[in-house]
C-alpha cells in the first residue's frame, strides 16, 4: 500500500480536497479491477470534512454512526468499524471508495493513527491511501507517516512560501506540485513580476501542473458532487487538468 | 450584405407609399423589417449561448458517468 497527501503547509483553500478527493475517485476506477478496495480515502478534518460530506451526500447521515472521531476518542477499538463504501455503478461498469472520517475535534494520536494505517493496510489491502487533512496548524502530526507529498499552491505568495516552509518537515517523496485555480489572465506575480508558473518552480523545484479556475468545478461543489463523476473534460478544463494529474499520479504510484 | 438589402428594401417601401402604391409597400416593408431584424436575433442567441454556464442544479440532476481516464 502506498500512502498520499495533497500538502500546503499552513496554508487553507488552496484545493487540497478537491484533489484529494476527485484523483481518489478516479484511480478507484482506474485500479477496479486490481483490487476488492483499491483506493481509501482517510478524512481528518475536524467536523465532517467536505470530502465526507460529499461522499454521504447529506451532513445528517454522519449521525449516529461510528467515526474516527469514537476511535480516536478510545469509544471503539477496532478502527474498521468506522469505515465506509461508497459505491457508484455507471455504464462502464461499478467501482468504489472506501472511507473514514471524524465527527468531532479529538486529539488525533500518532500511536492510534499508526495503528489505523496499520489495519487499513493489512486488513483492506488497497494499492492507494488518500489523506485528506486540514492546513498543517490544525492537522495531526503526519510527517513521515505517507509515501508520497503533492503539493498545492494558488496564485498567490503565501500559499507557495507557507507550502515551500513546511514542505521538508512531511518526508515521503515529492511530486509534481500543483498550481491550482490558475487564471491565464493573471499570469504574472506583481511581487516577483515573473510568471506563475516560474514563481512555483523556483520555490518548489519542478514546474507545476497546472489546474485552471474553472466556474464549474465551483458549481460542482455547491451542488455536492463529484466533479470527475459529473463534468465532462471537454466541458471543464478544470476536470480536464485533474483527470491528466490523477493519470500521471498513477504512473507514479505503482 | 443583410442589413444593406433590408434598408434597401425599406427605402423602397417607403418610396412606393410616396406614390401611392400601398398594398404593394406594406408587405415590401414587412419583408424589409424581417430582413433587418433576422441577423439581430440569432446573434442575440449566439450571444446567450455562449455565455450560458452550469448551475449546481443542472449538475445535480447529471446521472453519474465514469470518469473519462
Amino acid at each position: 500500500m502506498k500512502s498520499l497527501i495533497f500538502f500546503s503547509g499552513t496554508k487553507g483553500g488552496t484545493g487540497k480536497t478537491t484533489l484529494a478527493l476527485n484523483t481518489a475517485v478516479v484511480l478507484a476506477y482506474a485500479w477496479r479491477n486490481d483490487a476488492q478496495y483499491p483506493v481509501v480515502l482517510l478524512d481528518l478534518t475536524p467536523g465532517l470534512g467536505t470530502a465526507s460530506l460529499i461522499l454521504l451526500g447529506d451532513y445528517l447521515a454522519a449521525w449516529g454512526r461510528p467515526s474516527l472521531s469514537d476511535y480516536f476518542a478510545g469509544k471503539i477499538s477496532d478502527p474498521l468499524r468506522a469505515f465506509y463504501l461508497k459505491r457508484w455503478t455507471t455504464d462502464r461498469g461499478d467501482f468504489q471508495l472506501v472511507f473514514a472520517y471524524l465527527t468531532q475535534d479529538v486529539n488525533v494520536s500518532r500511536r492510534y493513527l499508526e495503528y489505523l494505517v496499520q489495519n487499513v493496510e493489512t486488513r483492506l489491502r488497497p494499492k492507494l491511501l488518500v489523506i485528506d487533512a486540514p492546513p498543517m496548524a490544525q492537522s495531526p502530526h503526519l510527517s513521515g507517516l505517507v509515501n508520497f507529498v503533492a503539493p498545492v499552491v494558488t496564485p498567490d505568495i503565501s500559499a507557495i512560501e507557507a507550502t515551500k516552509y513546511y514542505l521538508g518537515s512531511m518526508g515521503g517523496t515529492r511530486l509534481k506540485p500543483v498550481l491550482n485555480m490558475y487564471m491565464p489572465e493573471y499570469q504574472i506575480s506583481a511581487v516577483y513580476l515573473a510568471h506563475w508558473e516560474r514563481v512555483v518552480e523556483r520555490s518548489l523545484g519542478e514546474p507545476p501542473h497546472i489546474v485552471p479556475y474553472d466556474k464549474a468545478i465551483q458549481a460542482a461543489r455547491q451542488a455536492l458532487e463529484i466533479e470527475v463523476l459529473k463534468l465532462r473534460p471537454s466541458e471543464s478544463p478544470g476536470v480536464r487538468a485533474i483527470l491528466e494529474y490523477a493519470k500521471y499520479l498513477s504512473a507514479k504510484l505503482l | 450584405m443583410k442589413t444593406i438589402i433590408g434598408l434597401v428594401v425599406n427605402a423602397a417601401a417607403f418610396l412606393l407609399i410616396g406614390i401611392g402604391l400601398l398594398y404593394v409597400a406594406v408587405p415590401l416593408y414587412v419583408a424589409s423589417v424581417v430582413i433587418l431584424l433576422w441577423p439581430k436575433r440569432r446573434q442575440v442567441e449566439e450571444r446567450k449561448e455562449a455565455a450560458r454556464e452550469l448551475t449546481p442544479d443542472e449538475i445535480k440532476r447529471r446521472p453519474v458517468s465514469a470518469p473519462e481516464v
